[in-house]
């Protein structure tokens, strides 16, 4: 795992939604945890799991859905927590930042207005206080003429103005944990750039620790220390962000890196990844990657494969095959 | 390249701006394309590529006539689009089809995949029986890669990528030369994405289709297009083939923009200088008679307030870029 002391450390976390045709497993057995300081990616494809996880630790799941396992924030168990102790935990200790800005804002309520409100709500600022707290953010995370946004409602702010909004109410109450899902999906490649730019800088001043949640492994590189990658509720792979990019034993890691287009090689035919994900109401017995695997053996369709080390330090990696895929086509196109 | 299939020439499409409610008035108008020109070949693919509001999607639906362009001319296959009735328009789209971004917005969500596959059979009057139109729909799902047993199913059940490919379906029904993609893949995750794009090709090698390919994801525009158009605020910057546009950009706007994607590789990208662009692209008044990229561009200088820098071929392969000092920034 990490060598810092953990900040957020989840234990056999499972997510079940009810629904009309029965329960959907959305997260089974995931165990991971982040260090102080830590960046870590959590990629997958949707029906994985990984808002599911997020929305689990942030606290934000509705309460028909049952979950089990621990989750625990700088040591104190969040799971057994009353709805108001833990969002009095949450509000002050976590930050979310949503994929599409125009959905999470409030299109009634100025921007200034939404970052006062945790401000007063969560420190206990003062009118005049909040209001100089956050105009000092909207200058922080590079929004243009920080007073006079503080007044405009989101519709008049573009896509990235609106993602920088969503930052700098994320960050009002100096939250330990940040949490990202899908920061720069809804938005243009130059803006993406810059909220990337704009959210490493922000984690290294202040020393905060970020868990990314993506599903374009491009985004994380520049990004992330760590990297998790899940697959229909399921951790198949994790480890230093190098070791994912360069030496993933996982043949789902290597299907999606080779499903990747890129502009920095020359170019080859994409290879996807043949059919669909599991639909979560039927989980395929032993490992979840089965249906879709190139190299499936007896053992997988029976087994489900435990996450054991890997060659790399903090490599662990959830396949019966791992190591000896070397030679296999797909293994080695997509490392090259 | 042939005589092309497609040409635009000077396409301009202009949006009135308009005020108050009882007594709704036009106080001036957006010039969303503005002055575009460009040529498609048979079995081509041409990437169109810009950020969100400069203009592709626009020029996309008036070359479609979704939306009547203001001024400007299309010929589509010899004839020329802009002077047909609507008759001989719901004729000459059979030949050009257009799929959207949204797989869950763009199709109807009461109507099963049948329905919506056999629809454009049964407007177009492709197909007489019907007998003779389910035996069509098999063949489309059979073709894009669904099964004969989704047909009687609801877009709902389908994924992203699945439901994607009922939108193609839709749109070979009526076996068009012409296919407009508008974001095709940008709703998809990566897998369903790469599957979409093998799809794509497939189809256009077997069929002969042309693609006019509207993305902003420049790594998927240089994965499927054979040449490249780069929009920025309702003009073309840069056009050029594939290689020559990833290989030497010329423009400083398409430099920026390809400086900012994202690469999958943890070391380069630790090492990467971009390009920082100041602020956003915002069309207003001060870009009539100059350079639109002017405000933003890291090596402006005075020539490029003066006069609008024209879209001009440097060499014999046709890259031409609307710059007065192309190449002068370089990628690191």
């Amino acid at each position: 795992m990490s060598d810092r002391p953990a900040l957020l450390e989840v234990r056999d976390l499972r997510v079940t939604f009810p629904t009309r045709a029965g329960d959907v497993h959305a997260v089974s057995d995931v165990t991971f945890s982040v260090g102080r300081g830590e960046r870590v990616g959590l990629v997958g494809e949707s029906g994985s799991g990984k808002t599911a996880t997020a929305l689990a630790i942030s606290g934000l799941l509705p309460q028909s859905v049952s979950m089990s396992g621990s989750i625990r924030l700088t040591g104190r168990e969040l799971t057994g927590l009353g709805r108001r102790d833990r969002r009095k935990l949450c509000g002050a200790h976590v930050g979310m930042i949503f994929q599409n800005p125009q959905s999470s804002l409030n299109p009634a309520m100025t921007v200034g207005r939404q970052i006062v409100e945790p401000l007063r709500l969560h420190l206990g600022l003062s009118r005049v206080s909040a209001r100089t707290r956050a105009l000092e953010l909207l200058d922080e995370v590079g929004m243009p003429a920080p007073a006079r946004s503080f007044d405009e409602y989101p519709h008049r702010f573009s896509g990235g103005m609106r993602q920088r909004a969503m930052i700098a109410m994320a960050l009002s109450c100096r939250p330990e944990l940040i949490i990202a899902d899908e920061p720069t999906t809804a938005l243009d490649v130059t803006i993406q750039a810059q909220i990337l730019e704009l959210l490493a800088r922000l984690c290294a001043e202040h020393d905060s620790t970020l868990l990314v949640i993506t599903h374009d492994l491009g985004v994380l590189a520049g990004l992330a220390d760590r990297i998790l990658v899940m697959y229909s509720g399921r951790i198949l792979e994790e480890g230093p962000v190098d070791c994912i990019y360069h030496r993933a034993l996982n043949p789902y890691t290597l299907a999606l890196l080779a499903a990747v287009s890129r502009i920095d090689r020359p170019l080859e035919k994409l290879r996807p990844i043949p059919g669909d994900p599991p639909s979560g109401l039927q989980m395929p017995s032993g490992c979840v990657f089965h249906t879709r695997c190139p190299h499936v053996t007896g053992i997988c369709r029976t087994e489900v494969p435990a996450l054991l080390p890997g060659a790399d330090p903090g490599h662990r990696c959830a396949c019966h095959l791992a190591g000896h895929l070397d030679g296999l086509p797909l293994d080695a196109g997509a490392r090259r | 390249m042939t005589s092309p299939l497609l040409e635009v020439r000077d396409v301009r499409k202009a949006f009135p701006i308009v005020r108050g409610h009882s007594l709704r008035r036009s106080v001036g108008s957006i010039t969303a394309v503005d002055g575009v020109s460009l040529t498609l070949g048979t079995g081509e693919t041409l990437g169109l590529v810009g950020e969100s509001g400069c203009g592709k999607s626009t020029l996309a639906r008036c070359i479609l006539r979704l939306i009547e362009p203001t001024a400007g001319q299309i010929e589509f296959d010899g004839r020329d689009v802009l002077a047909c009735d609507k008759r001989e328009l719901r004729r000459l789209r059979r030949d050009m089809q257009i799929i959207f971004q949204d797989p869950y917005a763009s199709l109807n969500p009461r109507m099963r995949v049948e329905q919506l596959v056999a629809e454009p059979l049964v407007v177009h009057e492709i197909t007489a029986t019907r007998r003779e139109t389910r035996a069509r729909v098999t063949e489309l799902l059979q073709l894009v890669g669904l099964a004969e047993e989704h047909a009687d199913r609801y877009p709902h059940s389908f994924s992203g990528g699945q439901r994607q490919r009922i939108g193609i379906a839709r749109a070979l029904a009526t076996s068009p030369k012409l296919l407009i993609l508008d974001e095709p893949v940008s709703a998809l995750d990566v897998s369903s994405r790469a599957q979409i794009l093998a799809l794509l090709e497939g189809l256009q090698a077997r069929l002969g289709l042309s693609y006019l390919f509207v993305s902003h994801d420049l790594s998927v525009v240089r994965y499927i297009s054979q040449r490249v158009a780069v929009m920025y605020l309702g003009k073309i910057v840069e056009l050029a083939t594939r290689d020559a546009l990833f290989h030497h950009p010329q423009h400083p706007y398409t430099q920026a923009l390809l400086s900012a994607v994202p690469l999958p590789d943890p070391e380069h990208e630790r090492h990467r200088r971009r390009i920082r662009l100041k602020g956003e692209a915002t069309p207003d008044v001060s870009i009539i008679g100059s350079c639109r990229f002017r405000t933003r561009c890291p090596v402006a200088r005075q020539v490029c307030a003066e006069s609008e820098p024209p879209l001009e071929s440097a060499d014999a392969s046709g890259h031409a870029a609307a710059c007065y000092f192309p190449g002068t920034l370089h990628r690191t």
